[in-house]
Order: structure tokens, then sequence, then C-alpha cells
């Protein structure tokens, strides 16, 4: 799947949309940076709106991983909801949906935080995950890095987007 | 302030409802450690999931500071009226669209619907979409199942929700 560069465009009513362009996958980086300097240019000149933002948008390919089955319970408004803490005090959300059920202590709505699963998932955001050449740590939008985790339960919630029927 | 990245995280359940999850990271990495990262962040949360992770993306903010921009929205502008660019992809009968919103009045030849090549800013965008842009080689622009745009055919107004 190409790398999509999206461009967001406001006009004199302070109504937005947004136009894209698509490069190829294998672009790095820097090179998307260039090129993006150069068409972002050529977008200013052809209109008449300001270009607010700028997102390259890459695929990731999931194939490879495994167990990733719908079950037949499944249901994304039963979510696991996580909640931690970044290194200033900042509350970061993470919201899984359709946890598995097992994970769920009946008497309290509390996740399990000794099963396998659910400790990856505090370890992934706690501790990041090593990449080729480092650490990737997850941080809040303002790239506070997390630091802890507040708590961890089962909520129900209205979030899914039916696709089909 | 930077800008964190997001890895996105779209789940599909039994009953076809979708929900999507995201992760923010740092903005200092490269797409490569991007995508290390997001495949291992997909197998653990699909682990404990029992919806099916159906798509994973990162989202990378691009810094357009210092680029020159304009800074005023001009007194034309609505993002209804758009400037419409027919591309010929590498394919035979393959066809890729662009659309531009707020395009400027200028652009357009008189009494017509099609945009002017003859202005430097109608060239310009001809240009990169057929030819890319040069950085030692060149960063071509694709369609979305990455083929090769080759030939504007057509560049007009048109006018359209968005």
């Amino acid at each position: 799947m190409p790398t999509e560069i999206i461009y967001t465009i406001e006009d004199r009513a302070g109504r937005t949309a947004t136009t894209s362009v698509k490069l190829p996958s294998v672009e790095p980086k820097t090179r998307v940076n260039t090129f993006n300097a150069a068409f972002a240019n050529a977008l200013d000149d052809l209109i008449g709106g300001v270009i607010r933002s700028a997102m390259a948008v890459l695929q990731i390919d999931i194939s490879a991983i495994t167990g990733n089955l719908e079950d037949p319970d499944s249901d994304v408004e039963d979510v696991g909801a996580f909640e931690f803490l970044t290194a200033t005090g900042n509350r970061v959300k993470l919201n899984l949906p359709a946890v598995d059920e097992l994970f769920v202590d009946n008497s309290s709505g509390n996740l399990d935080q000794t099963d396998a699963q659910i400790a990856a998932i505090i370890t992934m955001m706690e501790d990041g995950i090593a990449v080729t050449g480092g650490t990737i740590q997850p941080c809040d939008i303002g790239e506070d890095s997390i630091v802890g985790t507040l708590f961890a339960r089962e909520r129900f919630r209205n979030s899914g987007k039916r696709s089909i029927n | 302030m930077a800008l964190a990245t997001t890895v996105n995280f779209v789940f599909r359940d039994q009953k076809g409802k979708t929900s999507i999850t995201k992760i923010r990271v740092p903005s200092t990495f490269s797409f490569a450690q991007y995508a290390e990262f997001a495949e291992s962040a997909a197998q653990i949360l699909a682990s404990a999931s029992q919806a099916q992770l159906v798509e994973t993306s990162v989202s990378v903010a691009l810094d357009l500071t210092g680029l020159g921009l304009k800074t005023t929205i001009a007194l034309f502008a609505d993002i209804y009226q758009k400037a419409l660019f027919t591309v010929r992809t590498a394919v035979s009968g393959l066809f890729s669209k662009f659309n531009f919103p707020t395009l400027d009045d200028g652009m357009v030849l008189p009494n017509s619907d099609v945009l002017d090549t003859t202005e430097a800013a109608v060239a310009a965008m001809q240009t990169i979409i057929e030819d890319g842009v040069a950085d030692g080689t060149t960063i071509s622009v694709v369609d979305s199942r990455g083929n090769d745009l080759t030939e504007v055919s057509q560049m007009r107004e048109l006018f359209r929700k968005s």
C-alpha cells in the first residue's frame, strides 16, 4: 500500500477539506519530507485557502499476526479501558475493543494484570517496544513518555461503527 | 512542541462493527522503526482482543513551517471550488484523480472551466504529478495500487461538496 500524504485546507468560512497524494511505500521519511516541501508549495500556489496540516499515513502489513480471528462472542463495545500516567502527570487512555472476558475479574470489573496478554499491553505502554536502533516508548500527544499505569478495567461504551447491513 | 506520531489499530467484531484504538509515540523515529513498532504492538493488542484486527496504520505529522506557505486565506477561498486533475497511470486504462479544494479563480481560462496551463502554479502541479520530485533519484507519485502516474489528461474547475 502506498504512503499517503493528506493535506487539510481551510477556506474563508473556516471550513476544512482534505486532499491527498500517494507515494511508493518504500520512500523513507527524509524523502517524503522532501516531496512534501515541493508538493505543499505547488498546492499553496494553486489554491486560495491555507494548508493547515500535512499528515503522512503508512499502512502496516499485519498479515503475519497470529491468532487474529473474530470470536463469535466478540463485541467492540466491550472495552478494555487502560489509563496510564506520563512523566509530568498527564493521563493517557488506551481502549482495547472486544477485550476477552477471560481477563475480567467479575467481582471488581478490573482486568487481571497478572494475565500474560494484559501484562504485555502494560509492559508495552510503560517500557516501549525495542526496534532496530532503539526503543519506541508510547507517550501523550505532547511526547511526554508514559511511566505508569493507573488502572485497567472492563468498560462498555457505544463506540462501534457498523460497517455492514 | 512536537506533535506525536499516532499508531492506529482498527478492530472488527462478529457483528461487523468496527472500532479504532490509538497509541501515540515520539515523532523522531524512521518509517521503518514505526513499522516495526506497529507490527509488534498489533500482535500484543490482537492477542488480548476477541475482535479481528483488520487495519493498522501510522500517521506522521509533516512539518510545514519554513516552507514559505501563505498564512492569509484569500477572500474567494471556498472548499467547494476545486481543481480536478485526471491522470493516466502506467497501466493502460487506469486513471487517478486529484481534487484540490479552494482553487484560485485566476487559474481558470476565461469563459471556460479549463485550467490555464500557462499559469506557473498549474504547470508546476502538472509537472510534479507526472514527473515526481527529484531527490537524487525521483520520488514518483502513484495511485492507490502503486502504479506510477504518467500523464495528466484533464485539468478543470469543479464545484463539489467536500
